[in-house]
């Protein structure tokens, strides 16, 4: 029934029932808020432009109709200029979609008109959803709705993301355009153009490359852009007709002294802003908190001052409250284990299995994630607040030192969080080169399970200062690093291009969701890691298979000074970084590491575990995104760098201890 | 003058965009335009980005972006 109503109404595929609804706007208008306030937490929402980097598809269903829905990475036009916008613009070339969701931070709509226009192109059922509407009238902007909505021919719902203010009534609508057979015209550009646009139209037959909502107009424009996708890989001019086409831009660009890129992007600029005027007053702002604290957090002098406070409260924090909860859960939980194989003999296989499963348990409850939570919640708070932003301002100057620039720091941060979405978040840099130094220096920043290990081992056993002398050694090596590579491969650095957003309050359910989200990963993927592996070591040990695993990692155990059996557990860190320290209490047979390994060890063994080779999962990432060849230059280098600084570690301990 | 060298509260009309199809499609989409009004929040600090306010939103831009734009001072307006 309902397959055939969508049928005859919207023209929709019956080999696909499910309407496809897709979400589509520019980088910080509220997407992922949106997708996620109807398809449950799935797509990490954050206050900073650029935080989707690929899209999230989901079912769910409108009004008791399934649909699925996609989350697109936020574009600001549809010239993809990196990784992440590119992502999309094939998404919106080539996929199916029954209706596009324009979503529009309505505070800054002029702007984002211009994409609007360009979306129109594609010739798509299309609701023009104005997000952050709160925002808009804090800064004294009032938007007819009505009049745009007719100026456009689409419809305009009004939103506010965030507070879940406007959904039902945005899918409702969306539902509704989905059966309608209307499509909004293209909005015209000057007569000049249009000319131009039309003579290339009679020309181009968009069906070739599979590009499913390239059509004539559009491909036409695309050509006039000089948009490299668009020439390279979903539409070749034919020979007879690219001196023609080459002579209709040289034209263009006679009659308006620019090229015809720019004559079209300033002509889109006009449109839109006349579109802005005729819908949109301005009235005075109130009074905006914003630039009070701007004017602390982003000051030359005070703005470090601030980060280096705001940072070190924040993983003081993390550590103190994980200290705090890492020896009562350990105690509980051992008594436990004790009571528990209390019945078993303690020399049988059985003790030996069921100690090894329950080690691995225990490492997961009371060492991981007592440190783990609050750092996640902490990030959360931080990205939510809009604070990753301000710390790309102030460290450009600084990013440009080691061949970088500002964006970079986003990255680097989220590789504080985990070193997979750090990689993924490399996307919002324009230049390959630019990805593979940022991916070197995130997947060298040490990652939430790292930090673990760091705050596990060297925090409990050799205090918060060395903790904080890790960290900054840390960043004094992954600045060096950059600063080499940067040499090695000299290019132009471009500079930064990036959004400040206003401040937003975070909201607790947000910043519980996200944690949970991100903390999945640990539970489902490497808790039973951990037991397996657990379970692995203790019977490898029972039949003393180890040995053999430590006498091949011994040439590194001995250049390090570190007891032979931590071996395995190096091995093991591969797969996942916090598996070197749980699988470490296994391999000692003991959580009480400092009765087998020296002050001095467990430095040399956490720095070494900090730098060396990135994990499993991370490599896999790396590998898709940079390329092979590059991840493997990457692993040895951080190889030989792990190497190298756990053997001075060996004699700064040597000499503090 | 060049953008890099526009002082903070300064409001500056942008003349022209130097540079080729991918610095000015970048500043384009960012609604950076020639003959648009632009307010220097703050400027350049020890060759640090500057903050732009301009159509109601803020941009951080490198100085060596903001090098290739070419700027007049602008004293009539008052908001940009």
């Amino acid at each position: 029934m309902t397959k055939t109503k969508l049928h005859k109404n919207g023209g929709i595929d019956e080999r696909h029932p499910h309407p496809e609804i897709v979400l589509i706007g520019q980088p910080n208008c509220g997407k992922s808020t949106i997708f996620n306030s109807v398809a449950g937490y799935r797509s990490i929402s954050t206050n900073f432009p650029g935080a989707t980097v690929e899209y999230t598809r989901s079912h769910i269903a409108i009004e008791k109709r399934k649909c699925n829905i996609v989350d697109l990475p936020g574009i600001y036009s549809l010239t993809a200029l990196d990784k992440a916008a590119e992502e999309s613009k094939r998404y919106l070339l080539g996929e199916r979609i029954d209706v596009l969701i324009n979503v529009v931070d309505a505070s800054v709509l002029s702007r984002s008109l211009e994409l609007t226009l360009q979306l129109l192109e594609f010739r798509i059922p299309m609701i023009l959803c104005l997000n952050m509407m709160d925002e808009a009238e804090r800064k004294g902007v009032q938007i007819d709705t009505g009049a745009l909505s007719k100026l456009l021919g689409i419809p305009v719902v009004t939103t506010i993301g965030s507070k879940g203010q406007g959904i039902d009534l945005l899918f409702h609508e969306t539902l509704a355009a989905m059966g309608s057979p209307q499509i909004a015209a293209s909005l015209p550009l000057s007569k000049h153009v249009e000319d131009k646009i039309t003579l290339i139209e009679q020309h181009v037959d968009p069906e070739a490359r599979g590009a499913m909502n390239l059509n004539k107009r559009l491909t036409a424009i695309k050509l006039l852009e000089e948009d490299p996708l668009i020439e390279e890989e979903y539409y070749s001019v034919d020979a007879s007709f690219s001196a023609e086409l080459q002579a209709i831009k040289e034209e263009l660009t006679a009659e308006h002294g620019a090229p015809p890129d720019a004559v079209i992007s300033a002509e889109r600029h006009n449109l839109a802003m006349q579109l802005f005027e005729q819908t949109t007053i301005i009235k005075h702002p109130l009074r905006r908190l914003k630039d009070k604290i701007d004017s602390v957090l982003m000051h030359p002098f005070l703005g470090y001052l601030a980060m280096f406070v705001i940072l070190y409260v924040f993983f003081n924090a993390v550590f103190k409250f994980g200290a705090w909860l890492e020896q009562p859960l350990l105690d509980l939980i051992n008594s436990g284990i004790s009571n528990i194989t209390s019945g078993l003999d303690t020399t049988g296989f059985t003790y030996h299995m069921v100690n090894a499963a329950f080690q691995g348990l225990s490492g997961g409850i009371a060492i991981v994630l007592p440190y783990l939570t609050p750092f996640l919640v902490g990030l959360a708070i931080l990205e939510d607040i809009g604070y990753l932003p301000r710390i790309a301002f102030l460290l450009d100057s600084f990013m440009h030192k080691i061949g970088l620039h500002g964006t970079a720091v986003i990255p680097g941060l989220l590789g504080y969080g985990c070193s997979v979405p750090a990689i993924m978040a490399t996307r919002i840099l324009t230049s390959p080169r630019d990805r593979f130094i940022a991916s070197v220096v995130a997947v060298t920043i040490p990652c939430s399970a790292r930090m673990v290990v760091i705050m596990g081992l060297v925090g409990y056993y050799l205090g918060g200062n060395a903790v904080l002398g890790i960290y900054i050694l840390n960043l004094v090596v992954v600045s060096l690093l950059g600063a080499v590579m940067a040499r090695l491969m000299p290019e132009d650095v471009p500079g930064m291009i990036l959004e400040m957003p206003p401040y937003h309050r975070p909201k607790m359910s947000v910043v519980l969701a996200k944690t949970w989200l991100r903390m999945r990963d640990f539970i489902i993927i490497a808790w039973p890691l951990l037991i397996i592996g657990s379970i692995v070591l203790g019977a490898a040990e029972w039949y003393h298979l180890d040995h053999f695993i430590n006498q091949l990692t011994r040439p590194i155990t001995y250049i390090l000074d570190l007891p032979s059996q931590v071996g395995t557990t190096l091995i093991f860190g591969v797969l996942r970084k916090e598996l070197s320290m749980l699988m470490l209490f296994q391999a000692l047979g003991t959580q009480d590491v400092i009765s087998v390994m020296s002050r001095a060890q467990i430095l040399v063994f956490t720095l070494f575990v900090v730098f060396y080779i990135p994990c499993l999962a991370t490599l896999g990432i790396m590998g898709k995104e940079i390329g092979w060849k590059k991840t493997g230059i990457a692993s040895a280098v951080t190889f030989v760098l792990a190497l190298g600084i756990a053997f001075l570690g060996r004699f700064v301990g040597m000499i503090i201890f | 003058m060049t953008l890099d060298n526009a002082k903070t509260d300064q409001i500056v009309k942008i003349r022209q965009i130097q540079g080729g199809w991918g610095i000015r499609q970048r500043l384009n989409q960012l609604g950076l335009f020639e003959g648009g009004l632009v307010r220097i929040k703050r400027g350049s600090a020890l060759g640090g980005p500057l903050l732009l306010e301009y159509n109601n939103s803020e941009i951080a831009i490198g100085r060596g972006m903001a090098a290739h734009i070419n700027v007049s001072a602008d004293d009539k307006n008052k908001t940009a």
